[in-house]
């Protein structure tokens, strides 16, 4: 298979306070850094699970590839085509091939057009006129599985499941080659988000999609991914296929993030707690291996030396002096 | 057995609309008794938040209570006014919310707020920080004396619900009230607080009504379960039962559709067709025969009672009819 999106090495930095303030106030290093070093790559009709928690960096991530970040160092390539440092006119054309889910179905469509004029926008943006658009959105919605009643309406009048529905059917307005989906079964209920989910799985075989999918959501994701990538403190620290990772994580972190889902059945109630504490603030990054404040294996020579990514025979890559396999 | 500590028999909630009254609960019978951690498990619109808000007496202006009682240590809520209310809320009855990030006050100390919440004790003021600060610590806050003094903005999304829990059980509750305390927090955060949690309750007497739509955290901390559907309680059972042997055809259902349940790795994933129905005109008969895959001609013209299955479970579902 061919590799899609390629990142390289990426490194995304925000300013934390002012240039006068960091003068005044000594501070040496006014940047936090909420995505370090990250290689990944998402391989065509592939898709990958990016996962970690609150503030690890994986939507930031998400965001750069899509040029609504700015990146400080690395590459981003889709088919080749390198994308750190183009233009803004020259990434919009690009985007065209990128879809974008956002998190919360409802809020990411505006309240002020109806269905019907929320899937002409696409076109209306990228400035597309050679297509009938009021035919390409009946087309868009009955690929997501809505009657053309829904034209009419707003979103503000459709389920957390319709909405999400609409919300699908934009992305696909473009025909794109890779959707990034943040979150995409957040705030459903269990029984409805299999039916996006499921959707999503359907247009993948239908049209080749490759996804690259946001979110802590391990039960979902498990049934979803080919591969997964763990993220913390903005770097992966296990990257590899879903099977392996759950059946046997490498990595400490993967290991405490898959024993705190807890179990739907009672007589598999968990005693022991996992992982203590909570993830180190991205301007004190620990010394050494950024997870040992919180292993359960941490030696010596993970307080003070930073293990590189590693490959495992399995066809796995992790950051860990001492793997769990 | 013990009197029940909380007793709510045939509730019924309406809330008026421009369309009409919307039926949100409909006879619910619920007890707790004391000691017991209760769940309650539902999708959107079930009813638990509706449900959990007219215990607290917390019901929005267009809300009325139409038929049914709610039974607290003896005591009808109902008849309850203004000054009693106080006297109960927070002292016996006391809640954790789903965001902790705006059930604090955010002007005001950690102390403030907590000295505050005892205000109905006589104890002089420095006892009060005192049993505050004695709280932070047993919810995991590391150096509560300077900590208690910090605004919320101060602490984690993970601290401040530690913090929301200690000012919860701070009067020694009889009745605690968790209405999704781990949503708006990370898979780790979440194993941590529903620890705490069950280290809290040998030290606490009362009871727990912990309110999830994850079926994991149900199945790890409750003592028995209610399922609620559409405003109604379709089944009643003890933790072990209601996941080995569910009757109702809906919890079937919600178990089935639980990714983390699925052994084997899926892409299709299992669902409930259908949609819920509009509360404010309700179907004829069974309230899930619309979507339910064992229903017969009965389920659609009348509704069913409620029929026990076994001792402590109980089923509104034809099926089990005697």
């Amino acid at each position: 298979m061919t590799e899609l999106l390629s990142i390289k090495n990426l490194r995304v930095r925000f300013r934390t306070v002012g240039f006068v303030r960091a003068l005044v106030d000594r501070i040496a290093d006014p940047f936090i850094d909420a995505v370090l070093d990250v290689s990944l790559s998402v391989r065509a009709g592939e898709t990958l699970g990016l996962v970690g928690e609150s503030g690890s960096g994986k939507t930031t991530l998400a965001r750069a590839v899509l040029g609504l970040v700015p990146v400080h160092s690395g590459s981003i390539t889709v088919e080749g085509k390198e994308l750190v440092g183009l233009k803004e006119s020259e990434y919009r054309s690009v985007r065209k091939s990128l879809g974008m889910m956002f998190q919360d179905p409802v809020a990411s469509l505006s309240p002020r057009k109806n269905v019907g004029g929320l899937l002409a926008e696409p076109f209306h943006i990228h400035r597309i006129r050679d297509v009938d658009i009021d035919k390409e959105a009946r087309r868009l919605l009955s690929i997501v599985g809505l009657h053309d009643g829904f034209l009419a309406a707003y979103a503000h009048q459709l389920s957390g499941g319709q909405a999400r529905r609409v919300g699908v059917a934009r992305t696909l307005a473009l025909k794109p080659k890779l959707i990034m989906a943040d979150e995409p079964a957040a705030g459903l209920d269990v029984s409805v988000q299999g039916e996006i989910l499921n959707l999503m799985n359907e247009l993948q075989k239908q049209f080749g999609l490759s996804y690259l999918i946001v979110t802590h959501n391990l039960p979902v994701i498990r049934h979803v991914s080919d591969r997964l990538a763990i993220m913390y403190l903005g770097r992966l620290v296990e990257q590899g296929p879903t099977r392996s990772l759950f059946a046997r994580p490498a990595h400490p972190y993967t290991q405490a993030l898959v024993a705190a889902v807890p179990q739907p059945d009672p007589d598999k109630r968990r005693t022991e707690l996992e992982l203590q504490g909570e993830i180190p603030s991205l301007r004190r990054r620990p010394s050494g291996c950024e997870f040992h404040t919180r292993c359960l294996y941490a030696q010596d020579r993970c307080r003070v030396e930073a293990p590189l990514p590693t490959p495992l025979p399995d066809g796995r890559e992790v950051r860990c002096h001492f793997p769990l396999i | 057995m013990a009197e029940p500590l909380l007793t709510i028999d045939d509730l019924s909630v309406e809330f008026a609309t421009p369309r009409g009254p919307v039926k949100a609960l409909r006879r619910v019978d619920l007890a707790v008794n004391p000691g017991r951690i209760v769940g309650i498990v539902g999708e959107s619109g079930c009813g638990k938040s509706t449900l959990v808000s007219t215990v607290m007496g917390l019901l929005a202006g267009n809300a009325q209570v139409t038929s049914g009682s709610i039974v607290f240590e003896g005591r009808e809520l109902q008849d309850l006014d203004e000054e009693e209310w106080r006297d109960i809320r927070g002292r016996r009855l006391a809640m954790v919310f789903q965001d902790p990030m705006t059930s604090l006050n955010p002007v005001m100390s950690i102390a403030t707020q907590m000295i505050d919440i005892q205000h109905r004790d006589p104890a002089p003021r420095a006892d009060k920080l005192k049993k505050a600060i004695a709280w932070l610590a047993r919810v995991g806050i590391s150096d509560p004396e300077q900590r208690i003094q910090d605004y919320p903005h101060r602490f984690s999304g993970g601290m401040r619900q530690r913090i929301a829990i200690a000012m919860a059980l701070l009067m020694n509750p009889a009745l605690l009230i968790a209405d999704e305390p781990t949503t708006a927090l990370d898979v780790t955060l979440e194993a941590q607080i529903i620890h705490l949690i069950r280290q809290l309750r040998t030290e606490f007497d009362g009871a727990i009504l912990f309110v999830s739509h994850n079926l994991g955290l149900i199945a790890e901390i409750c003592d028995e379960v209610v399922v609620m559907y559409a405003g109604e309680v379709v089944e009643h059972a003890e933790i072990r039962r209601l996941f080995h042997s569910p009757s109702h055809p809906y919890t079937q259902l919600l178990l089935t559709c639980d990714p983390a349940r699925i052994e084997s790795e899926e892409r299709t994933l299992p669902t409930i067709g259908g949609t819920v129905p509009d509360l404010a005109n309700l179907p004829k008969g069974c309230i899930f025969a619309a979507r339910c895959p064992s229903a017969f001609d009965r389920c659609r013209v009348e509704a069913p009672g409620t029929y026990p299955v076994a001792d402590g479970h109980s089923v509104r579902c034809f099926l089990h009819a005697p």
